[in-house]
C-alpha cells in the first residue's frame, strides 16, 4: 500500500548536523523540520487534506493542497501515520536524522471500500492555501446519494450546481462557464478530448459515472500544459483496474443497463477496467398508443470504455484507455440523427529521478455525426466529423516541496470533414456532394513554475506557446476588399496542395496566479490567463446538436482569444467548518465567430461568407458559503454575471442591433444555488438542491408583416428579450446500510424527486400564426415532477 | 461484485417525451414601421404586381388591413433604361399597365417613392432561364393546417434539372377550386345548392435549390396543396420560376421562420433580409423582395373522385355558407369554370 523514494540528505546538511552535535551536546535535543509530500500512487497527483500523525506522540497535521506537511521534531525514530477516507490508514517509519524530507505514495482503497463522500471543491484548508482559486473536484461515488433524474447519476448535472456554470435549459450537453460558449469547454477523458459529451439529446452525460474515478474542473487558472479552449477545462479520470482481485459491477434499469469488470490480468502488473452501458428507451416508448408522437419516436444509445494499466516496476506505469459511444434518435417526421465518439489514449508515466517525472501521452479522438433524410425522393445521409491526433510530453521537476517546474510540448493534427452527403437509396434524387476536408497542425510548448516564496506568498506563472498551421489540400476563395464577403464578391480562387501551409498563427498565452495568505484562515488569490482556441463549433442553435460541425481557424476565421482577470477573497471559520469566498472576474474575448442573419451553414464550401467576426466581454461576482461538518452540511452560492458581444462589420446589412453590444446567449445575470445534506441517522440521509437562474436572452418579434398572404414575424433586434427565470427544487432520501468504511456487503437506496414543485421552466418561446394573428408559445422540456428510485447493492 | 438496479418509474419516461407547450402572452416591443415590398415580375403575360405595406404588430385579426400604402409612385426599371410605371389596382397593390413583358437575361428593379418623400429601390434581379417542361407526378392526400380541418391534395410535379448551371426553383400556382353554398329556395322547400369556382391562394412556399440534386430529374416535388371543399373540378396552373440565389435565400428563410417549433434544432430567430433598400437614408432597412423570374407553366384539371362527403359537409360545416349564391358569399369567385383550361388534361384523383 505504501512505498517511498529514498532521498539522500544533502551532504553539507549531514555534516552540519554532525558538527553541531559534536560541538554542542545540546544540539541533540534541537528540533529538525521534517517535510513530506503525499502523492496518489496511481496518478502521482498530490493528496490534500490527509491526516498525518505520529504514532504515540501528540503531533498531528493535515496535508495542504500540494500534498505537503511538516513537523518540527527532535532527532529520533518515529512512525508516521496517514489516514483519510479515500486512502484508509497506513504507517511508515522514519528516522529523523536520516532525512528531513520525503515523498510518500499512497494507494486508494478499492472502490467498494470507499466511504461515500460529498461533491467538493478543493477547499477546506486548501481553499485558503491552494493557489488555484477556481478548481472544482467531483468525487463521483458521492453522487449516488444526491438527487438524480431519470434514475441516472450524472456528472455534469452535478457540476452545474457550482457557481459560474450554467446550462441551456434542462440539457447537460451545452454548459456555459463564465459567459463562454458551449464549444469553449475542454473535456478530457484520460487526456484525450471528447467533442460531444451528450446522450439522448443532452439529457445524460455521455460517460457512465460508474466508469469515472474523479473529475477535476477549472473555470480559470488552467495550468499551462492545458489549452485549446477558452472557458474551462475538465479532466475525467477513468477508474483503474483493481490490481489484486477481479470485481464486477452490473446494473439493470428501465432505460439503461451497464456492466463493468475491474481487476487484474496479471496480478500486480496488468489490470483492466472495462464495461459499458446500453439504453433502450424505445421499450418504454412503445407503451404509448400506436401512432402517437411518442410511440412514433425512437431513441437508442450505448457507450463502452476500457482501461488497461501496466506497472512494470515502481518507477513506470503505462495506461491505455479506449472509449466508444453511439447515439441515435428520431422524432416523428422524416429525419433521424445519430452520432459516434471514438476515443483512445495511451499514457506512460515514469519517475526518472526522485525529482523528475515524465508523462508521455498519445491520444486519438474522433466524433462523427449523421443526419438521415428519410423521404423516399429526397433521402440522404449527411455526415460530418472532427478528428484529433495528439502527442504530448510533460516533465514535472520538483526542486523541493515549495518549488516545482512543469514543462513540455506537444503536437496535434486536426482533420475535419465539414460535410458529405449521399443518396440513401436508388429512388433518391440527391446527388453525392462532399465539402473539402480541413487539416491543421499545432505545435505547443509550455512551461510553468510553482514557487512558494514565503508562507505569505505563492506564485504560479508560466506560459504556453502555440504555432498553428492551416494546411492544404484546400481551395481558398479571394473576396473583393471593401465589400461584404459573399459568393458574388469572390473574384478568384487559390488551390493549395496537400500539406502546404495556408495560414500560420503563433500565439503566446501567459498564465499567472498568486496566493497571498493573510493568516491561517484568510487568503487572497489573483490570476491572469490568456487562452486561444483554433477549433470552433459551427452552430446556429441554442444547444449543441448533431446538425453542428467543427471548423478550424483559417484565413478568414481567426483564433478566438480570451483574457481573464480574476481575484478572490477566501475566509474559513470554525476550524474550516465554514468556508466563504468572494470571487470576481472580467473576461475579454476577441475574434468570436457569429453568423449572418439566416446563415446557410450546411454543406457550404464558402462558409466564411456566412460568418461574421465579433468580440465580447464577460464579468461577474461569485459568492459562496459552505458548511463542511456536522449533521447538516451544504453550500449556498450566488453569482451575478453578464456577458455581451458585438458584431464587427462595417456593412449595415451585416450588422446586428446596429453594431451595438448585445447580451450573449449565455447571459443569465442571477444564479442562486442552495444544496443541503442532512444526516438523519441510522444510515438515512436527506439532500436537496434548489436552483434559481435568470432566463436566458431571447429574440422576440418586434413587428410582423404580410408576404404571400401570410403574416411573417420580424426579429429586428437580437437577444433584447429574456425568457422567464428558471427555478427548480430537487430532493432525495438515501439509505446507506454501511456501518464502517471497509464493509463489503451493503446497499444504497435512493429516492429522488426532480423538480418537486413541478415548475414548467421555459426552454424556448416561439411564435406561430393562428388564423390572422401571431401567437406565442412556451416550450418546457421537463414540466413535471420526475420521481426516481435507485437501488445499489454491493457484495 | 456490485449489483445495481435502477427502478426508473415509467411516469418519468412518459414525462420526458411529453414536453409541455403552452400559449403565453408577452409584452412586445414595437419599433417604427418599416416598408414591406412584395413584388413579382414574370416573363409571361402575367402583369407585374407590387404590393406595398408597412410592418406592424399584427396580434389582432384583421389589423394588417390598415397598413397598405396607396399613395406611392412605383416604377419598374430594366437594365436598358426603360421605365414601366405601375398603377394602383387595389389597396396597396400596384399593377403594370400595357402589355410589356420581362425578358430572360435582363435585369429589373423596382423604384418606390412614398408620399413622405422617402425613396426605396430593389437591387437588380437578373432573369435566368427556367426549365419549361414540367408535368404532374402525383397527387397525395393530406390534412390541411390552413384552412384548418380540411383535406387537401398535394400536387407533386416532375421536371428535369439542367446540370450545367446552378438552379433555384420556386413553384407558384393559379388554382380555382370548386365551392358550394346553400340558400333558401322558398317556404317549405329544401335549400338550394349553388356552385362556383374560387381563386385559391396557397400560403405555403415551395422552393428548391439544386445544390444537392444537380442534374437529377426532380420527382414528387410538392408545388401546391389544394383544399377539397367539394368534389368538383380544380383548375390548376403550376408555374415554375427560376430564382436568383438571393431570392431563393429569401424564400428559404421565409419558410424556415413560418414553421418554427421552438425545439433544440431550431436556428436562432433572425430577420429575413430581402433586396429592398432605402435610397434616402442608408441606415433605414426595408423588408420584402422584388422578384423577377422566367416562368414555365403546366395547366391541368384535377377532379377529386370518390371524395368522402362526410369530410366536406359534416366535418367542416363552417366552410359551407347557407347565406346565398355561391359567387356572392365567397370572395374571388367565378360562377362558371375559368377560361384557359379548355385543352388542359384532366386528372382524376381518388380521395377516400
Amino acid at each position: 500500500m505504501l512505498k517511498t523514494t529514498k532521498l539522500r540528505l544533502p551532504l553539507h546538511c549531514l555534516l552540519l548536523t554532525i558538527l553541531l552535535g559534536a560541538v554542542c551536546p545540546k544540539a541533540q535535543a534541537q528540533k529538525i523540520k521534517f517535510t513530506g509530500v503525499v502523492y496518489d500512487y496511481d496518478s502521482h497527483q498530490p493528496i490534500g487534506n490527509m491526516s498525518v500523525t505520529i504514532e504515540g506522540k501528540k503531533y498531528a497535521t493535515v496535508t495542504d493542497s500540494s500534498g505537503q506537511f511538516s513537523f518540527l521534531l527532535p532527532v529520533d525514530n518515529y512512525t508516521l501515520v496517514f489516514s483519510s477516507l479515500l486512502y484508509g490508514k497506513s504507517s511508515y517509519p522514519i528516522y529523523i536524522l536520516d532525512k528531513t524530507s520525503d515523498k510518500f505514495y499512497l494507494k486508494k482503497l478499492p472502490p467498494n471500500e470507499l466511504q461515500e463522500v460529498t461533491v467538493e471543491t478543493v477547499k477546506k484548508d486548501a481553499a485558503i492555501k491552494d493557489i488555484q482559486q477556481d478548481n472544482v473536484r467531483v468525487n463521483v461515488s458521492q453522487l449516488k446519494k444526491t438527487p438524480i433524474v431519470f434514475g441516472e447519476t450524472d456528472i455534469i448535472r452535478a457540476l452545474t450546481l457550482q457557481p459560474g456554470i450554467i446550462t441551456t435549459g434542462e440539457t447537460v450537453s451545452s454548459y456555459n462557464v463564465r459567459g463562454g460558449g458551449a464549444d469553449q469547454n475542454l473535456i478530457l477523458i484520460d487526456g484525450a478530448p471528447m467533442f460531444n459529451i451528450a446522450h439522448l439529446l443532452g439529457f445524460y452525460t455521455g460517460i457512465s459515472a460508474d466508469a469515472v474515478q474523479d473529475v477535476n474542473f477549472m473555470k480559470a487558472g488552467v495550468p499551462a500544459q492545458y489549452g485549446s479552449r477558452l472557458s474551462s477545462f475538465m479532466m475525467m479520470n477513468i477508474k483503474t483496474g483493481n490490481p489484486d482481485t477481479m470485481r464486477y459491477n452490473t446494473g439493470i434499469g428501465f432505460v439503461s443497463s451497464h456492466f463493468f469488470i475491474n481487476g487484474p490480468v496479471v496480478k500486480k502488473k496488468l489490470s483492466i477496467m472495462a464495461g459499458g452501458r446500453i439504453a433502450y428507451p424505445k421499450v418504454m416508448m412503445n407503451v404509448f398508443p400506436a401512432g402517437s408522437n411518442v410511440q412514433s419516436s425512437n431513441a437508442f444509445y450505448y457507450d463502452a470504455i476500457a482501461k488497461l494499466a501496466y506497472t512494470p516496476n515502481d518507477k513506470n506505469r503505462i495506461t491505455a484507455t479506449f472509449y466508444n459511444s453511439y447515439d441515435k434518435y428520431k422524432f416523428p417526421g422524416d429525419t433521424s440523427y445519430a452520432w459516434k465518439n471514438y476515443i483512445g489514449s495511451v499514457q506512460w508515466r515514469s519517475n526518472i529521478t526522485s525529482h523528475l517525472t515524465l508523462n508521455l501521452l498519445g491520444d486519438y479522438s474522433k466524433y462523427i455525426s449523421y443526419i438521415n433524410g428519410l423521404d423516399k425522393t429526397y433521402g440522404y445521409s449527411l455526415s460530418s466529423s472532427v478528428q484529433q491526433e495528439e502527442g504530448k510530453a510533460t516533465f514535472n521537476y520538483d526542486f523541493n516541496p515549495d518549488q516545482r517546474l512543469v514543462f513540455g510540448g506537444g503536437f496535434v493534427h486536426y482533420t475535419i470533414a465539414p460535410g458529405e452527403i449521399n443518396p440513401s437509396g436508388t429512388s433518391s434524387i440527391i446527388v453525392h456532394n462532399k465539402i473539402e476536408e480541413e487539416n491543421a497542425n499545432e505545435i505547443t510548448a509550455f512551461l510553468s513554475t510553482e514557487n512558494k516564496i514565503t508562507n505569505f506568498l505563492e506564485i504560479q506563472f508560466g506560459g504556453r506557446f502555440t504555432q498553428y498551421q492551416y494546411l492544404g489540400p484546400k481551395t481558398v476563395y479571394l473576396y473583393t476588399p471593401g465589400e461584404p464577403m459573399t459568393t458574388e464578391s469572390a473574384y478568384d480562387t487559390l488551390h493549395y496542395s496537400a500539406g502546404q501551409a495556408i495560414k500560420t498563427y503563433r500565439n503566446f498565452e501567459p498564465r499567472l496566479a498568486a496566493r497571498f495568505l493573510l493568516n491561517s484562515s484568510t487568503s487572497i488569490k489573483v490570476s491572469y490567463n490568456q487562452t486561444v482556441q483554433n477549433l470552433h463549433l459551427i452552430t446556429n442553435t441554442t444547444s449543441i446538436t448533431p446538425v453542428d460541425y467543427w471548423k478550424l481557424s483559417d484565413d478568414y476565421v481567426h483564433p478566438e482569444k480570451a483574457t481573464q482577470y480574476a481575484v478572490g477573497l477566501f475566509k474559513n471559520f470554525s476550524n474550516n467548518n465554514y468556508e466563504t469566498s468572494v470571487e470576481g472576474y472580467y473576461k475579454d474575448i476577441t475574434d468570436l465567430i457569429d453568423y449572418k442573419n439566416g446563415a446557410d451553414l450546411s454543406l457550404n464550401p464558402a462558409l466564411e461568407t456566412q460568418l461574421l467576426p465579433a468580440k465580447g466581454y464577460a464579468y461577474g461576482v461569485e459568492l459562496s458559503v459552505r458548511k463542511n461538518k456536522g449533521i447538516v452540511t451544504g453550500q449556498a452560492s450566488y453569482t451575478y454575471s453578464r456577458t455581451f458581444e458585438k458584431i464587427l462589420s462595417p456593412f449595415i446589412q451585416e450588422q446586428v442591433n446596429g453594431g451595438a453590444y448585445f447580451p450573449g446567449n449565455a447571459d443569465r445575470p442571477h444564479n442562486f444555488v442552495f444544496s443541503t445534506s442532512v444526516n438523519l441517522g441510522k444510515g438515512w440521509n436527506f439532500s436537496s438542491n434548489f436552483v434559481y437562474t435568470s432566463g436566458r436572452p431571447a429574440t422576440y418579434p418586434d413587428g410582423s408583416y404580410i408576404i404571400n398572404g401570410t403574416i411573417v414575424t420580424n426579429y429586428s433586434l437580437r437577444n433584447q428579450d429574456r425568457l422567464p427565470s428558471y427555478n427548480r427544487l430537487d430532493i432525495a432520501f438515501a439509505y446507506d446500510s454501511r456501518r464502517y468504511p471497509q464493509q463489503r456487503k451493503y446497499s444504497v437506496l435512493n429516492f429522488s424527486f426532480y423538480n418537486v414543485y413541478m415548475r414548467q421552466n421555459v426552454y424556448s418561446v416561439y411564435f406561430k400564426r393562428d388564423a390572422d394573428q401571431i401567437t406565442a408559445y412556451k416550450l418546457s422540456l421537463l414540466g413535471s415532477i420526475i420521481p426516481s428510485i435507485s437501488w445499489n447493492y454491493n457484495f | 461484485m456490485r449489483f445495481t438496479v435502477n427502478f426508473f418509474i415509467i411516469v418519468a419516461i412518459l414525462l420526458l417525451f411529453n414536453s409541455c407547450i403552452k400559449q403565453v402572452s408577452l409584452n412586445y416591443r414595437e419599433p417604427a414601421p418599416l416598408l414591406v415590398v412584395e413584388g413579382l415580375l414574370l416573363t409571361d403575360s402575367t402583369p407585374c404586381k407590387v404590393t406595398l405595406s408597412y410592418s406592424g404588430l399584427f396580434n389582432k385579426a384583421g389589423a394588417q388591413q390598415l397598413n397598405y400604402i396607396d399613395n406611392a409612385t412605383v416604377t419598374v426599371e430594366d437594365d436598358m433604361g426603360n421605365k414601366y410605371p405601375l398603377n394602383l389596382a387595389d389597396s396597396g397593390v400596384y399593377v403594370s399597365a400595357g402589355n410589356w413583358q420581362a425578358l430572360v437575361g435582363h435585369s429589373y428593379s423596382v423604384d418606390i417613392t412614398l408620399a413622405n418623400g422617402k425613396k426605396y429601390a430593389s437591387y437588380p434581379e437578373k432573369i435566368v432561364p427556367v426549365q419549361k417542361k414540367l408535368s404532374l407526378d402525383t397527387v397525395d392526400e393530406t390534412t390541411m393546417q390552413r384552412p384548418e380541418g380540411l383535406y387537401g391534395g398535394v400536387v407533386e410535379i416532375r421536371t428535369q434539372d439542367p446540370p450545367a448551371e446552378k438552379n433555384y426553383y420556386r413553384w407558384i400556382s393559379v388554382d380555382y377550386i370548386s365551392r358550394i353554398s346553400m340558400a333558401s329556395c322558398g317556404f317549405n322547400q329544401p335549400p338550394c345548392t349553388y356552385y362556383c369556382y374560387q381563386a385559391y391562394s396557397d400560403p405555403n412556399i415551395y422552393v428548391l435549390s439544386d445544390d444537392l440534386i444537380n442534374g437529377s430529374e426532380i420527382r414528387y416535388q410538392p408545388a401546391l396543396i389544394s383544399p377539397y371543399y367539394y368534389y368538383g373540378n380544380h383548375y390548376i396552373d403550376i408555374k415554375q420560376l427560376s430564382l436568383t440565389k438571393e431570392a431563393y435565400e429569401f424564400w428559404r428563410l421565409y419558410g424556415e421562420q413560418t414553421t418554427r417549433t421552438g425545439g433544440i434544432l431550431d436556428p436562432l430567430p433572425a430577420p429575413i433580409q430581402g433586396n429592398i433598400h432605402c435610397l434616402t437614408d442608408s441606415t433605414e432597412l426595408a423588408l420584402g423582395y422584388f422578384e423577377a423570374s422566367d416562368v414555365g407553366s403546366f395547366k391541368f384539371v384535377m377532379s377529386p373522385a370518390f371524395i368522402n362527403a362526410y369530410i366536406t359537409f359534416f366535418n367542416t360545416p363552417q366552410y359551407v355558407s347557407h347565406d346565398g349564391l355561391c359567387e356572392d358569399v365567397y370572395p374571388n369567385t367565378l360562377k362558371n369554370a375559368p377560361p384557359g383550361w379548355e385543352n388542359a388534361p384532366n386528372y382524376i384523383v381518388k380521395v377516400y
